[in-house]
């Protein structure tokens, strides 16, 4: 690559890439998978950067390739190849809101894996049905009736008081007992 | 924002409230493994896949290239850090079994990742289309062979000088999330180590010591949790949960001083040093920069790298003496990450060994091509790790394999 496109794509990266990690994160449900997947898909824009920067939607086509990593994606861990380049440790996030955090993990670690993507992509990547639809793959009716979908799931799983206690879903409770739901 | 989107605020709200962990990830890192990718990309596509014979000749080393390219020196107590030795490490590259092909994995990408304390022993990791490992490798003598293990993604992490091996692994598996295992490799056969109820998953590299006790981080489903596993020689279903290692966000393990097991995990003035016991100080770091990484501790030593912010800085290789918590900052390098150490408390950085009486000894690399290292023995005699290309090929014609090595000294 030539160095102004690579220094045009490290700037691309550095302003989108805790997005893409943050979004990662809703998406997959863990810390470590979502670094694979935000590197994975950083990784795949730098190699395809030509690509990218014509795209006629830029975050759109970079949404649809982070979907891609995730809905292809296991267990991976691109960052364990490099034999050199383990990443700097830095100071440990706010943990006030991990009681939230979790209950809401754990819900949308509930969905199946498209409705939780187009939940995710709708209501907190802000995509359009439309945009949504090219990140999945799949038809604007495809993503309207997955989005219904996951909402009910989710407002059933995190709104109803009597499933609920400090800290702990039903699902969390089955996690800690090895009994993943 | 559309109406039904307003409409949805309270899911909005729910979305917004979850902040991942620290991103660790730096876009100059990116950068670099995107480089990687499109020259391992580039490999597979040409088809380059005849390792070529490296001719090395044993020359006197001498302070490397990368070394003068060094900037701002670090404090510093080793002693003449600086001076060269008259010893050369030749490299002769690790010869890739067969079969690799029938497990899914590309012949043309093997990496040695752990050797034995005497040398007698390799490990390495394959690569198939996914990143994943489809088939762990064994090196015994430089004789190659596929470990018969189980798993889509085998990935061995250390080796002892019996010849025992352990790794990581994962297979697809329900419920989700609970595909990961820690396995052992001993008298010709791969076994899955018992997990501890409740944990599923196993990310820390598992260790094994000489008498073949294993250690590991294990971690529930969702990752709430961690624990700190001990397996005891030849034990491989009765999993002891070290308790006062568990839940503190324990990075990384090693058997310590007296081959005890000892942890470090991180916090906001550096890495943390655990023992079993459940006592911890705080290791010291030099100032001025802002990341750093602790990569292996072994014996009474542990490295680690203190990482600019930007890439064109120096790395600080860091080297502590696990009962003082005495650091040594070893001279600054462009790409001085201090891989590994040995009981007499030489440090491997890059492609080179700084001895502990301040001698530094190179390995050979053929000219246009750079080293990537990954262990070496106790005696600092043998040394692994990959030799590939120095810069990214721009035309088929100029593409270099990347081959898995054995240096010599």
């Amino acid at each position: 690559m030539r160095a102004e496109a690579e220094h045009e794509c490290a700037e691309y990266l550095a302003a989108r890439l805790p997005r893409l990690h943050r979004i990662a994160y809703l998406l997959c449900g863990d810390g470590h998978r979502a670094e694979d997947i935000a590197q994975a898909t950083a990784i795949a824009i730098y190699t395809n950067w030509k690509r990218v920067r014509a795209a006629d939607n830029t975050d759109g086509y970079v949404h649809r390739m982070l979907v891609r990593e995730y809905l292809g994606q296991r267990r991976l861990s691109w960052a364990r190849v490099l034999l050199t380049d383990r990443m700097p440790e830095r100071a440990a996030p706010d943990g006030a809101s991990v009681e939230d955090r979790v209950a809401v993990l754990t819900a949308l670690a509930g969905l199946p894996k498209r409705q939780r993507a187009a939940v995710v992509l709708r209501y907190f990547s802000d995509l359009s049905v439309q945009d949504t639809a090219l990140a999945l793959g799949c038809s604007e009716g495809n993503v309207k009736s997955q989005t219904a979908r996951g909402l009910a799931t989710l407002r059933e799983l995190l709104t109803k008081p009597a499933r609920r206690r400090a800290g702990a879903l039903p699902g969390e409770e089955m996690i800690r007992n090895g009994v993943n739901s | 924002m559309s109406d039904d989107v307003e409409r949805d605020a309270d899911v909005r709200g729910w979305l917004s409230s979850v902040e991942p962990p620290e991103l660790r990830l730096t876009p100059a890192a990116t950068i670099r493994a995107g480089r990687t990718r499109a020259r391992r990309r580039r490999l597979v596509v040409s088809g380059a896949a005849a390792i070529a014979v490296l001719a090395v000749a044993a020359v006197p080393a001498v302070a490397s290239n990368l070394r003068q390219g060094g900037s701002t020196p670090a404090p510093s107590e080793q002693p003449g850090a600086s001076a060269s030795a008259a010893v050369a490490c030749k490299a002769t590259p690790l010869a890739v079994p067969d079969g690799l092909a029938r497990k899914g994995a590309l012949k043309n990408i093997v990496i040695a990742t752990a050797i034995d304390p005497s040398g007698r022993y390799i490990v390495g990791r394959t690569h198939g289309s996914v990143n994943n490992s489809p088939a762990a490798v064994l090196w015994t003598d430089g004789k190659p062979a596929i470990l018969a293990t189980e798993g889509e993604d085998v990935v061995p992490t250390a080796v002892n000088s019996q010849g025992v091996v352990v790794g990581r692994g994962w297979m697809k598996a329900a419920p989700p999330m609970s595909g990961g295992f820690a396995w052992i490799y001993r008298d010709g056969k791969a076994r899955q180590l018992t997990m501890p109820s409740g944990y599923t998953q196993d990310f820390g590299s598992p260790t094994v010591n000489e008498a073949g006790a294993v250690l590991a981080i294990v971690y529930t489903p969702d990752r709430s949790h961690e624990a700190v596993v001990l397996w005891p020689a030849g034990a491989t279903d009765q999993p002891q949960v070290l308790s006062a290692l568990s839940d503190k966000s324990i990075r990384g393990v090693g058997f310590g001083t007296d081959g005890k097991p000892v942890a470090w995990s991180r916090s906001a003035k550096g890495p943390v040093l655990w023992s079993a016991d459940g006592q911890h100080r705080t290791l010291p770091l030099v100032g001025g920069k802002s990341g750093w990484v602790v990569n292996t501790i072994r014996g009474p030593w542990a490295v680690g790298t203190v990482l600019p912010e930007s890439g064109k800085e120096s790395q600080v290789p860091l080297r502590w003496e696990l009962r003082g918590g005495e650091l040594t900052a070893l001279p600054a390098a462009r790409l001085g990450n201090a891989v590994d150490v040995n009981p007499a408390g030489d440090v491997l950085v890059w492609n080179e060994i700084l001895r502990a009486d301040g001698r530094v000894v190179t390995l050979t690399v053929p000219a246009g091509r750079q080293a990537a290292t990954a262990g070496f023995s106790d005696a600092g005699t043998t040394v692994i790790g990959l030799i590939g290309p120095a810069e990214e090929a721009t035309s088929p014609s100029e593409v270099v394999p990347e081959v898995p090595t054995v240096w010599h000294c």
